[in-house]
């Protein structure tokens, strides 16, 4: 097989070793703990691009479903998928799919970054938060108290450190890429 | 190199390691079925099961212990949390405590069933090397259609092997940024740059690395499969633990 078609496929890889990583480093708050995990998502999709960062997210929630421990706190298995941040997890290969793809149509250009990290990060509620909501009975204004208020801060922060690592690996993928 | 057990293969012949990965495999998925029912009885067992193992196995029940007290303490938060947010009756020795018995009790199970995971999983990859979960994986998602199942062995394989290269070159970097006083600065965007990047930089020239040396070995996806046939002796203590599983439902 060809190093171009190789390539994509071990990043993928990569990408998903370091979501499993960033799992590891949690805050529990609540139901729902402050992971490192979302920054990867993001970068994912920001430096694969929109088809490989969905497959990398895939692999990972792959890797934790056969019951390797890479979710939030050393957890793995099926199980966690319909626990309460189930919705989250999928949410992950959603977001890195999207800002992956508005990323890659919009190369180089900073404010379009932000948007494809923006609308990633505001996936992952898009789904995490009704499935939380649907496990948990809570209402909505519990579930938003408990689901995304306290991350709203640190989705920030997390966000621009994706859209700083980003910026500074691309020019480095590229290289490889050209010398390759 | 870091020296740790934790996601890494450590060579060696023991009945462990010779047991067919696609058991072995079963075999953890089970042991992850039996503790997600949080019953005493079964993480009791389980505990034991992964004693004996780790000694059948040879590798060293100091490092294997040391490796989880890394995870310990992360352990140990999720413990006090769910002991300290958890309502309920006071304790009966330590009324005084602002924990609740039922919390207490919560957060015991939780440190012990999220540590026996941890356990079997680090047991796991350091017996079975990172090809033979790859043709395992193959075996097991080859009669699905449409999906590439050699690639996604070989990308299971590559993110276990990448997820513990990726551990060992988090505490290189850390420990060359505090011996440059790095640590001193606390705004996270910088210490994300400063941290982030070399660990970023040092991955994606490794994962680099590994596609060519996959592109010079000649990686194709449609080479077939040979694994030996599946021995009764191999299958003989899934069988036990599945039967107990059963009996205990």
């Amino acid at each position: 097989m060809p190093i171009e078609k190789l390539r994509p496929t071990v990043f993928a890889s990569l990408m998903a070793a370091l979501t499993a990583v960033g799992a590891y480093i949690q805050i529990p708050i609540g139901p729902v703990p402050i992971v490192l995990s979302t920054l990867f998502v993001l970068l994912s999709g920001l430096v694969l691009g929109g088809r490989w960062g969905l497959v990398s997210m895939a692999l990972y929630l792959f890797v934790g479903a056969i019951g390797m421990p890479v979710f939030s706190g050393g957890r793995g298995g099926m199980a966690h998928f319909l626990g309460p941040t189930g919705g989250y997890l999928l949410g992950y290969a959603l977001a890195s799919w999207l800002s992956g793809t508005i990323s890659e149509r919009f190369r180089g250009i900073l404010v379009w970054d932000i948007v494809a990290v923006t609308i990633g990060s505001l996936t992952i509620y898009g789904l995490g938060l009704p499935w939380l909501k649907a496990v948990t009975q809570m209402s909505w204004s519990r579930a938003f108290l408990v689901g995304m208020a306290p991350f709203l801060i640190g989705d920030g922060v997390k966000a621009s450190v994706a859209l700083i690592l980003a910026r500074a690996v691309r020019p480095i993928l590229k290289r490889q890429m050209v010398m390759g | 190199m870091a020296d740790r057990i934790a996601f890494h293969y450590f060579p060696a012949n023991s009945p462990l390691h010779r047991w067919d990965a696609r058991c072995k495999f079963f075999g953890l998925l089970i042991v992850t079925v039996t503790l997600l029912q949080s019953k005493i009885s079964w993480l009791i067992l389980d505990s034991v099961i992964l004693l004996s193992l780790l000694t059948v196995s040879g590798l060293s029940l100091i490092r294997f212990i040391r490796d989880l007290r890394t995870w310990g303490f992360l352990l140990f938060i999720l413990f006090l949390f769910q002991t300290l947010f958890t309502p309920g009756r006071p304790l009966p020795l330590l009324p005084w405590l602002p924990i609740s018995a039922e919390g207490f009790n919560l957060g015991i199970l939780t440190f012990w069933r999220l540590g026996l995971i941890l356990g079997f999983s680090i047991l796991f990859t350091a017996v079975t090397r990172p090809r033979e979960l790859r043709d395992t994986l193959v075996w097991l998602l080859k009669p699905l259609p449409f999906l590439p199942a050699r690639r996604i062995g070989l990308m299971v394989s590559l993110t276990l092997r990448f997820f513990s290269l990726i551990l060992d070159q988090s505490e290189e970097v850390r420990l060359a940024h505090k011996a440059r006083s790095g640590d001193r600065n606390k705004n996270p965007l910088r210490r994300a740059k400063f941290l982030g990047l070399p660990i970023l930089r040092r991955s994606f020239s490794q994962a680099e690395d590994v596609a060519f040396a996959l592109a010079a070995r000649g990686y194709r996806d449609d080479i077939p499969l040979q694994l030996p046939k599946l021995k009764l002796t191999h299958l003989t203590p899934l069988l036990i633990l599945f039967g107990l599983l059963m009996i205990t439902r």
